[in-house]
């Protein structure tokens, strides 16, 4: 039963939190850009009001643009329910195996690209393949990497590694440690911030596959989009930085452990919205270098396992 | 089983003879072909499934040869194969009943006659036991699928089905060559003579090796899949499922027979496994990569076939690699993985090339560029190809995702429990599975996106209209067996375990609990079926609220797309090529590996083709026009040339003067003395 | 136990701060990462001083320290302000970042399995560091390959010097003071001439890539 609690609140805290965080990463970029900005809160407006606009639905759509918003939001709220976010094991071990995580993400992004071809706009369906590149480069880095941590913890569970991590008996530790490097990377990629936000490049292509949809479908597309970020943080917080998280599910072991999840992921967070703002957008050809370093690195802490240090 | 067999034999005998005979009433010939096929399908479905389930039984049909009595041995693997071939033959009949009218001007007759032979050979290559007839009835389902593949008579068919001749032959002469070596060292061509001798072990690698690569040409493994996507694209549609899903299974099935049960005394080394795991690796990439740059549907589909022989190589391998080594759960969890992924590729591949042969027949074409738009002329068609599109691209919580997820599981638990080689072999493998499964996604967007969605790009596609009962019932049935296998994998999995077992002689390893999968060494569980409640539930409360939205605010069409203030063109849209350029731009270099192969793949057919021509020459024929010896000439001297010139260029790089170049090279000399010394001593 | 595993991960260490110093854009950055490299050095060999209780490592540790942190990162900063603008000190590898760590990687484990080869009982349980210093000449020799810019071929020399370093101490750390100071003022003195003639070089020809250097031969 407090397995289920604890799932819950991990999915209502990611899904609340999602707007905030865009916002206050939207805040962040108008600050280093010594601008006002928008208030932290713009985003829940934005949805507020967009869920209660008409939609207009483009002619050539069809299921598959219709049943996007909701499968892109409901399988991260899936993969949210899994992670072991404030605790150290898995609230639900059966969603915690990492190959599960990684199959149930390409759901969404299978779904996303179809749709971006679905509308048969010229424009969306060049976002929707960069979408597929992106996994494309950044698959094989965070395969390697939790492959690492899979063979310094002894576990593909999510809850195990956490587990081995929080109490430093992953082993070899610069192994894990240089894993740990490459994943932040792979992960940052995955989020699709600056310069890897090539989907929705929204000076070349104005606003790449999101552009057919609108009103409320528009609205739970955006949550969706910003809780992706959010889960992809949480899942390199929940394996990396598993470091006060609940080992035992009492009651305030669980509130500290949101507390700090809550910290960690808002310093993740704060992290890569300055990088992101510190960068310059790139041309997406030349995105393979980037992921291929981010490889390099998956494969340097893949030798240090081997050679045990 | 064994009445079973033979009452499907006979149906399939019989059907092969109605359909010769009624050659002339088209319309009947292909009723009789189906209905018999079907018949037969039915019976040895029911024969396979019974041997799933029981101890081995061999049997002595006696036979016209002395020298070799026609034996046949039933055990769960055979079973499972004749099983899964039974499920793809009963669909592709089905299917035939409305897809074959279209062949009625083509030799109905002389197609469902050599059909109904394929499908009969095919069984008794699974089940006999015995080297010579297991050689004769091989040779017999390379000739009858190759007169299946030039059935359209045009010259694409004759020159993809030459290649496929060729290529068959090759892999027929290794796996001739393979059993020889066995038989001569034990005295017999019985199988169970082989399984009683204790090969000597370079023997057993010889013969190992060989029979690898001679089924894995059959399989269409890196390097010899050149042939596959030529000729399995040619056949009629439910033929390609068939070939696709069911006769490149049994190069697998060879190498498991050969591997665990003809050699088991000898015992597996582990270099037979991590040849097998890195040829199936580099299948796995390649295949996928040049599935990507193809835009003829089924020539997509094929490649995506090369992919998913080296994902169940990759368990096959991880299986021999942990028989090897002694670890009873990797043996038992990569067999079992690789068995699931055979079983699911046949449900999923079988569909798929069901759902191009519906769109080929509803339009007329294959070419994806010119299709576009038809998920709303086609609906069925359109989700059953989305649902096969998501299961072979391993996502949860369909059946390809259950496999690979044991795939996946099996190599990691392999790299835990091997040494400093086998950890890098398998961490090749694991990214090698990686970039395979982004790449299917990307690809299966392609295919179904292009072909299904958008608007029609041309009238063929405008026109097309939604098929035949028949043939959907086809694809809706595979449809719900890729949905059972994938729901129900807790139940289909301790089965595939089991099988394992009885291929490795060891007690089943535990794959499932209640629910849930299970992967004892990596410590961790899944479950399709509580992902697809979830998703399910999750995903259809999202809808609700979004729609019950749209009603309190409004829903309107807005017939053009957004094309930043142009009016929409349908030249705007998106092609297959442009979701391949992107790819295409990241892995040049290994487009280029394609190059090579297949031109070396077509060199060897050409000079088989120049000794038939030859021969022909000698016994009296025409002389050979100059022209045709010129055109064969030149290039290849023009070939020998340019090999040259590369070659220079690349030893004038060598020696460029740059002394840095040469700090390499006296650096690279003395580490290789001071590893020959380490070596020789 | 802990102690000698607190080696390996410096030796690790190592590895990645070389790493840096291969693939920092400037020379500037490369000299203060190659002085962090060389304390990571100096840590490695307290740590091992601790471990096997050998006074002279200690020795070996303050005398590393002057040369390797102050010294050879001093002189090379100072060099570099002393071609100032004659020249263009920051050219570009030939190798892109991603195949360089690719190569690391590769280098490294290449030396493990050598090293997992030699039977040493002196070297059992540090294994994994007499990789990395193995690792550390060829990575030098990288560095020598693939930079244009000879300023920055220096550091290839330096860093096959720190694993020779390494390797003497994992297997000889007994080894009398005589050894340690020969090869200190070796490295001092190498490092010195290389400098100097980077300095010529510049004011001179008014490049450092080799590329164009190499027009000079004959």
């Amino acid at each position: 039963m407090i397995e289920f609690t604890v799932a819950v609140i991990q999915v209502l805290l990611l899904v609340l939190l999602a707007p905030l965080a865009s916002g206050v990463a939207r805040k962040i970029r108008a600050k280093m850009h010594t601008r006002q900005g928008t208030s932290i809160f713009q985003d829940y407006y934005d949805l507020a009001k967009l869920w209660r606009r008409c939609e207009v639905q483009p002619g050539g759509a069809g299921l598959v643009s219709r049943a996007m918003p909701p499968v892109f939001l409901g399988t991260m709220v899936i993969v949210a329910a899994g992670l072991p976010l404030i605790a150290r094991a898995c609230p639900v071990p059966l969603l915690g195996d990492v190959i599960t995580v990684l199959y149930l993400m390409a759901l969404p992004r299978f779904m996303f690209s179809l749709a971006a071809l679905d509308s048969a706009g010229s424009y969306t369906a060049v976002g929707g393949v960069r979408e597929l590149l992106l996994g494309v480069l950044v698959e094989p880095a965070l395969i390697l990497t939790l492959m690492v941590l899979a063979l310094a913890c002894g576990s593909t569970n999510l809850g195990v590694m956490a587990d081995s991590v929080a109490s430093l008996v992953a082993y070899p530790p610069v192994a894990v440690v240089v894993a740990g490097v490459a994943f932040a990377c792979a992960c940052y990629v995955e989020m699709g911030k600056l310069p890897f936000d090539v989907a929705e490049a929204e000076q070349e292509l104005q606003e790449g596959p999101l552009a057919e949809f609108s009103g409320p479908s528009l609205a739970m597309l955006k949550l969706g989009m910003s809780v992706k970020q959010l889960v992809v943080a949480s899942l390199f917080v929940a394996v990396f930085l598993p470091f006060g998280a609940a080992s035992v599910a009492t009651p305030l072991g669980l509130a500290v452990g949101l507390a700090l999840f809550v910290a960690k992921l808002a310093a993740v967070l704060l992290v890569a919205a300055v990088i992101e703002n510190a960068v310059m957008r790139v041309r997406y050809q030349f995105l393979g270098r980037y992921t291929w370093f981010v490889f390099g690195l998956a494969a340097l802490s893949f030798v240090f396992l081997v050679i045990g240090i | 089983m064994l009445e079973l067999m033979l009452l499907s034999l006979g149906l399939s005998a019989t059907g092969a003879v109605l359909s010769l005979l009624l050659m002339r009433a088209p319309a009947a010939a292909k009723t009789a072909a189906c209905t018999l096929g079907m018949g037969a399908a039915a019976a040895s479905l029911a024969s396979g499934v019974a041997a799933i389930g029981s101890p081995a039984l061999l049997a002595n049909l006696g036979g016209p040869v002395p020298f070799a009595d026609l034996t046949v041995l039933f055990n769960p693997l055979s079973g499972l194969l004749v099983a899964v071939i039974s499920v793809l033959a009963l669909v592709a009949w089905l299917f035939g009943l409305s897809y074959f009218n279209e062949y009625y001007d083509k030799g109905i007759g002389t197609l469902g006659c050599f059909m109904n032979l394929f499908v009969a050979s095919m069984m008794m290559v699974i089940l006999c036991d015995n080297a010579f007839w297991f050689l004769v009835f091989f040779e017999l389902m390379s000739l009858t699928s190759y007169m299946l593949v030039i059935v359209e008579g045009d010259e694409k068919s004759f020159k993809g089905g030459f290649l496929y001749l060729v290529m068959a032959h090759i892999g027929f002469l290794m796996i001739a060559v393979s059993f020889f070596l066995m038989a001569s060292a034990c005295g017999s061509l019985e199988f169970a003579a082989f399984r009683a001798t204790a090969f000597d072990p370079a023997l057993a690698t010889a013969a190992f090796a060989l029979a690898f690569f001679g089924f894995g040409a059959k399989a269409g493994i890196v390097p010899f899949h050149s042939w596959l996507p030529q000729a399995h694209p040619a056949a009629p549609s439910n033929v390609s499922a068939l070939m696709s899903g069911g006769m490149i299974k049994i190069g697998v099935f060879g190498i498991m027979k050969v591997c665990f049960d003809l050699l088991a005394l000898s015992g597996g080394q582990l270099g037979w496994g991590v040849l097998v795991v890195v040829i199936g690796a580099v299948s796995s990439v390649l295949g996928v990569v040049y599935a990507l740059g193809e835009h003829d549907l089924k020539s997509l589909l094929a490649y995506h076939s090369v992919e998913n022989i080296g994902i169940i190589l990759l368990g096959v391998g991880t299986g021999i690699v942990g028989w090897a080594c002694g670890n009873l759960w990797l043996a038992g969890v990569g067999l079992a993985a690789g068995l699931y992924h055979l079983v699911n590729h046949a449900m999923f591949k079988g569909l798929l090339f069901l759902g191009a042969g519906s769109v080929l027949h509803a339009t007329g074409t294959r070419n994806m560029e010119a299709l576009g738009g038809l998920a709303r002329l086609m609906p069925v068609t359109a989700v059953c190809f989305l649902a096969g599109s998501l299961a072979i691209s391993a996502i949860p919580p369909l059946n390809g995702f259950v496999s690979e997820w044991f795939t996946y599981q099996a190599l990691i638990g392999a790299a835990m429990a091997g040494g400093i080689g086998l950890r890098v072999v398998f961490a090749f493998a694991v990214v090698a599975l990686a970039i395979t499964g982004a790449l299917a996604v990307t690809c299966f967007v392609k295919a179904f996106g292009v072909t299904f969605l958008g608007k029609p790009r041309s009238d063929a596609a405008k026109a097309a209209h939604e098929v035949p009962a028949s043939m959907r019932l086809g694809m809706v049935a595979l449809t719900a067996l890729c949905a059972a296998l994938g729901l129900g994998a807790a139940w289909f999995a301790p089965v595939m375990s089991g099988i394992a077992a009885s291929v490795l002689a060891a007690p089943a390893m535990p794959v499932a609990a209640g629910t849930a999968l299970v992967s004892l060494d990596t410590i961790s569980v899944t479950s399709p079926l509580l992902i697809a409640v979830l998703l399910a539930v999750v995903v259809g409360a999202c809808a609700l609220a979004r729609n019950a939205a749209n009603r309190a605010h409004g829903l309107k069409v807005d017939p053009e797309p957004w094309a930043c203030g142009y009016a929409p063109d349908v030249h705007m849209e998106t092609l297959a090529s442009t979701v391949a350029a992107g790819v295409r731009g990241f892995m040049g270099p290994l487009y280029g590996i394609r190059e090579g192969v297949n031109s070396a793949g077509a060199a060897v057919a050409g000079v088989f083709g120049r000794a038939f021509e030859a021969g022909a020459c000698g016994q009296g024929a025409a002389p050979a026009p100059p022209s045709r010896e010129q055109r064969v000439r030149v290039p290849l001297s023009e070939s020998v040339m340019s090999v040259l010139r590369s070659v220079g260029a690349w030893f004038s790089r060598l020696e460029g003067g740059d002394f840095r170049t040469y700090i390499v090279y006296i650096v690279g000399a003395l580490v290789f003395f001071l590893a020959l010394i380490i070596l020789v001593r | 136990m802990l102690d000698f595993s607190l080696v390996n991960v410096l030796g690790a260490c190592l590895i990645i701060t070389s790493m840096a110093v291969v693939l920092a854009r400037t020379g500037r950055v490369s000299a203060q990462l190659y002085a962090l490299q060389s304390a990571v050095l100096v840590a490695l060999l307290v740590a091992l001083g601790a471990v096997t209780g050998s006074t002279e490592l200690y020795m070996w540790s303050v005398s590393a320290f002057v040369t390797k942190v102050l010294l050879v990162p001093g002189i090379l900063l100072f060099t570099l302000r002393k071609v100032g603008d004659s020249a263009e000190v920051d050219l570009a590898p030939k190798l892109s970042p991603m195949k360089c760590v690719g190569l690391v990687a590769v280098e490294v484990f290449v030396c493990f399995v050598a090293v997992s080869g030699i039977d040493l009982p002196t070297a059992a349980a540090v294994k994994p560091t007499l990789a990395v210093a193995l690792a550390h000449f060829f990575i030098g020799l990288t560095c020598i390959v693939i930079q244009r810019s000879i300023f920055k071929q220096i550091f290839g020399y330096c860093l096959m010097e720190n694993g020779s370093h390494v390797a003497l101490a994992l297997l000889a750390p007994q080894a009398p003071e005589l050894v340690e100071v020969g090869i200190a003022t070796d490295a001092i003195f190498a490092v010195i001439i290389l400098a100097v003639m980077v300095c010529r070089i510049a004011r001179t020809t008014h490049t450092l890539d080799a590329d164009d250097l190499a027009e000079l031969k004959g």
